[in-house]
């Protein structure tokens, strides 16, 4: 653990026992680390597995295996009430304003209700004024309820009630996929102030590369479990280096008709096969435009060798970059 | 995308269409004013936040919005020569499917689930053409196996909850173009699926509209996706149309400040701009009782006192059009936006 690391993850795995003697391998050996005070992006889609790293990582669901280091500590392996203390400095932001607010709260009790917990009975008031003027809410309206807001603003108040205990590591899961892109950019201009003026440690969460881009100052992509490519923002994005990565960039279309009709695109074929039974070898085999037989029969390792970033694929140095 | 408008047909033909919608609130006036031409073989694209009335625009001109709360109070929809807001309810029901057809966001709205695939893209054949049950039968395998159904023949024996994502975008594809309408109307096709899909059903719709020469009118909220899709745009805000033109010219050169802010809200995935992006502030405004000026006025960074007072007609400029008092201004717009941002 380097000294301005923030959370070491290593080895994390999950796998859900959905009966019949069948898992899915929901998170497999998944390593990374996140510095304090940058932003972490975790993208890749739909069932990749982002979500439950986590869960896992906030201890909202208990890990198979692995470790979970947070400012020192291994989370996965503290007793509960120690645990809690912990989970203080760790906040998440859920995707859905609106169903991850309770209907019957107002503002206030919602965002009051971490510090009151916290016994920070005495200020509660202002404490939640102050949250709230920080995420650009009006203080006047702490007595409302969650149906009264936009959805923009029922993500704001997702965000005050983070930003309540003074986290260190928030970790957003898909905070702006449910808005339109003019409220979408107004939170994720919130997010770049707030880590400014806080200093806080980002896990940005999120199936939308360009956003992802914008917020990152590094990004792992995952696929069926599994990281695939970890690097700098420019790394991923400049120099992809892992097919899949490769193909994902080039699906995601640019708002320019001229840039957007006149790009190479490679076309993956087929959707993500299931976590339930991973393919053998590289997990990407089945859907790999350069795939090889090796590449059905061995597993690549996440290593730096090939192009000096983290990529598991065993032609990584093979891929002409563009 | 440089498709040239001014000599094509036009195929279908909206015209100051009203929608209202009963709700618990109070009457929304979904769709106030709408009106637009479709012409032969092209991709007109419906953009605007979630509200502004794309999907009741496209449900009002195919009649399928629930009649005991909605009504088309004004306007007509003018297919060939047949005004579409005057048609009974079996009227409708020969148009729908044989001469304009919709994809949905949810297959499950498309198609039944309670019934095989193939089966339900059969019996559509059936009612419409002078075929065999058999015949019916093949020609649903091989619609399923153009729009890339792996084992089409297999697949036409399943149900839709068995097939994944992709698959059931593409399976309501192949229900929707059985009997080559002459219009598809595509409402978020591709909003629920992950990129890589997307691009493979964005490209079986491009593949399939060719094909059959018809016509598409594609509702998404992507700019990303009109951008490679759409040879014209029309931009909806507020239950209007408040700006329309080629795919290339809303890009390049919006007129509205609307547009301008949407097109500057979106982070790119091939470029990092600035630290922080032009956000639009606030939200659009209730369409149960909207302002009686420009509906923009509330976010707009160019607004004056007569935004307020005065709704702005359309202009026509060329062959585009807008809506907003201070058209002729846009660099002032821009400029307006850009403090904004720095700020
Ligand atoms: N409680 C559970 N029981 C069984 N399987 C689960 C459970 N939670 C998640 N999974 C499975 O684990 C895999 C990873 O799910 P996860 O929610 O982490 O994905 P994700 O990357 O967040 O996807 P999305 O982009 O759709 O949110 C999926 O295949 C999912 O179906
Ligand atoms: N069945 C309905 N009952 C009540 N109100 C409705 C109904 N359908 C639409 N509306 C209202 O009509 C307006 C226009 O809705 P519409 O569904 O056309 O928006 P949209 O542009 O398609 O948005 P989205 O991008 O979210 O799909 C909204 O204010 C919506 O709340
Ligand atoms: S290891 Fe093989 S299959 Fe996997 S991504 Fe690399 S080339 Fe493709
Ligand atoms: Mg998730
Ligand atoms: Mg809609």
């Amino acid at each position: 653990m380097s000294e301005d690391d923030i959370l070491v993850v290593e080895n994390l795995t999950k796998n859900f026992d959905v009966g019949r003697g069948q898992m899915v391998r929901a998170v497999d050996d998944v390593s990374f680390s996140v510095k304090r005070g940058e932003t972490l992006g975790l993208v890749g889609e739909s069932g990749c597995g982002k979500s439950t790293t986590a869960r896992l990582i906030l201890r909202l669901i208990e890990a198979t295996s692995g470790s979970v280091m947070f400012e020192e500590q291994d989370l996965l392996k503290l007793p509960t009430n120690e645990m809690r203390r912990l989970r203080r400095r760790a906040q998440i932001v859920f995707q859905d304003p609106y169903a991850s607010l309770n209907p019957r709260m107002t503002v206030r009790d919602i965002i009051g209700e971490g510090p009151l917990v916290w016994g920070m009975k005495a200020n509660l008031d202002d404490r939640v004024a102050e949250v709230m003027t920080r995420v650009g809410l009006n203080p006047d309206w702490a007595k409302r309820y969650p149906h009264e807001f936009s959805g923009g603003q029922r993500q704001r108040i997702g965000i005050a009630r983070a930003l309540a205990l003074d986290p260190t590591l928030i970790i957003c899961d898909e905070p702006v996929s449910a808005l339109d892109v003019s409220v979408q950019a107004q939170i994720l201009n919130l997010l770049t102030d707030l880590q400014d003026e806080l200093d806080l440690t980002l896990i940005f969460i999120a199936h939308d590369l360009s956003v992802v881009r914008h917020i990152s100052d590094r990004v792992a992509v995952m696929y069926l479990g599994r990281i695939a490519e970890l690097g700098t923002r420019d790394e991923v994005y400049e120099r992809p280096s892992h097919p899949y990565t490769r193909a994902l960039l080039s699906a995601v279309p640019i708002p320019d008709p001229v840039t957007e009709r006149n790009r190479a695109r490679t076309m993956l074929e087929g959707d993500p096969p299931s976590p339930l039974n991973p393919p053998s070898g590289c997990r990407f085999h089945p859907r790999c435009p350069i795939a090889q037989q090796v590449c059905s029969e061995v597993e690549p390792v996440l290593g730096s060798e090939a192009v000096g970033h983290p990529v598991a694929c065993h032609f990584a140095e093979a891929i002409p970059q563009v | 995308m440089s498709l040239d408008t001014a000599n094509r047909k036009v195929v279908l033909s909206v015209k100051d269409l009203h929608t209202d919608i009963k709700t618990e609130n109070g009457v929304v006036h979904a769709v106030d004013g709408v009106s637009f031409d479709l012409h032969n073989n092209e991709v007109l694209a419906i953009v605007g936040e979630s509200g502004c009335g794309k999907s009741v625009t496209a449900l009002s001109m195919l009649k399928l919005l629930p009649k005991r709360v909605s009504k088309i109070t004004q306007g007509s929809v003018m297919l060939g020569d047949l005004d579409l807001t005057k048609v009974s309810d079996r009227g409708m029901r020969k148009i729908r499917g044989k001469r304009i057809a919709m994809i949905f966001q949810d297959a499950l709205t498309g198609l039944n689930p309670v019934h095989r695939v193939g089966d339900q893209i059969a019996e559509m054949i059936l009612i419409h053409e002078d075929v065999t049950k058999r015949q019916a039968h093949q020609q649903a395998i091989r619609l399923l196996d153009q729009v890339g159904i792996p084992n089409a023949s297999e697949r036409a024996d399943r149900y839709v909850h068995e097939f994944s994502g992709g698959m059931r975008q593409r399976a309501m594809i192949a229900l929707a173009m059985a009997l080559e309408p002459e219009v598809l109307i595509a409402d978020e096709p591709t909003t629920a699926l992950d990129v890589t899909v997307q691009a493979q059903v964005l490209e079986v719709l491009l593949e399939v509209k060719e094909r059959i020469g018809s016509s598409i009118i594609l509702i998404t909220h992507d700019l990303g996706v009109v951008a490679g899709m759409a040879d014209r745009v029309l931009v909806m805000y507020a239950g209007r149309i408040i700006e329309e033109q080629s795919a290339n010219g809303l890009y390049h050169n919006p007129m509205h400040p609307y547009a301008w802010g949407l097109l500057n809200a979106m982070p790119r995935v091939d470029e990092v701009l600035s630290d922080h992006l032009a956000s639009i502030p606030g939200a659009p405004p209730s369409l149960i009782e909207p302002p009686k000026g420009c509906r923009f006025a509330s976010r707009c960074p160019m607004a004056e006192p007569v935004c307020e007072e005065v709704y702005p007609e359309v202009i026509r400029v060329a062959r585009s059009s807008v809506a907003c008092h201070f058209a002729d201004r846009p660099d002032w717009g821009r400029a307006l936006w850009n403090a904004e941002v720095m700020s």
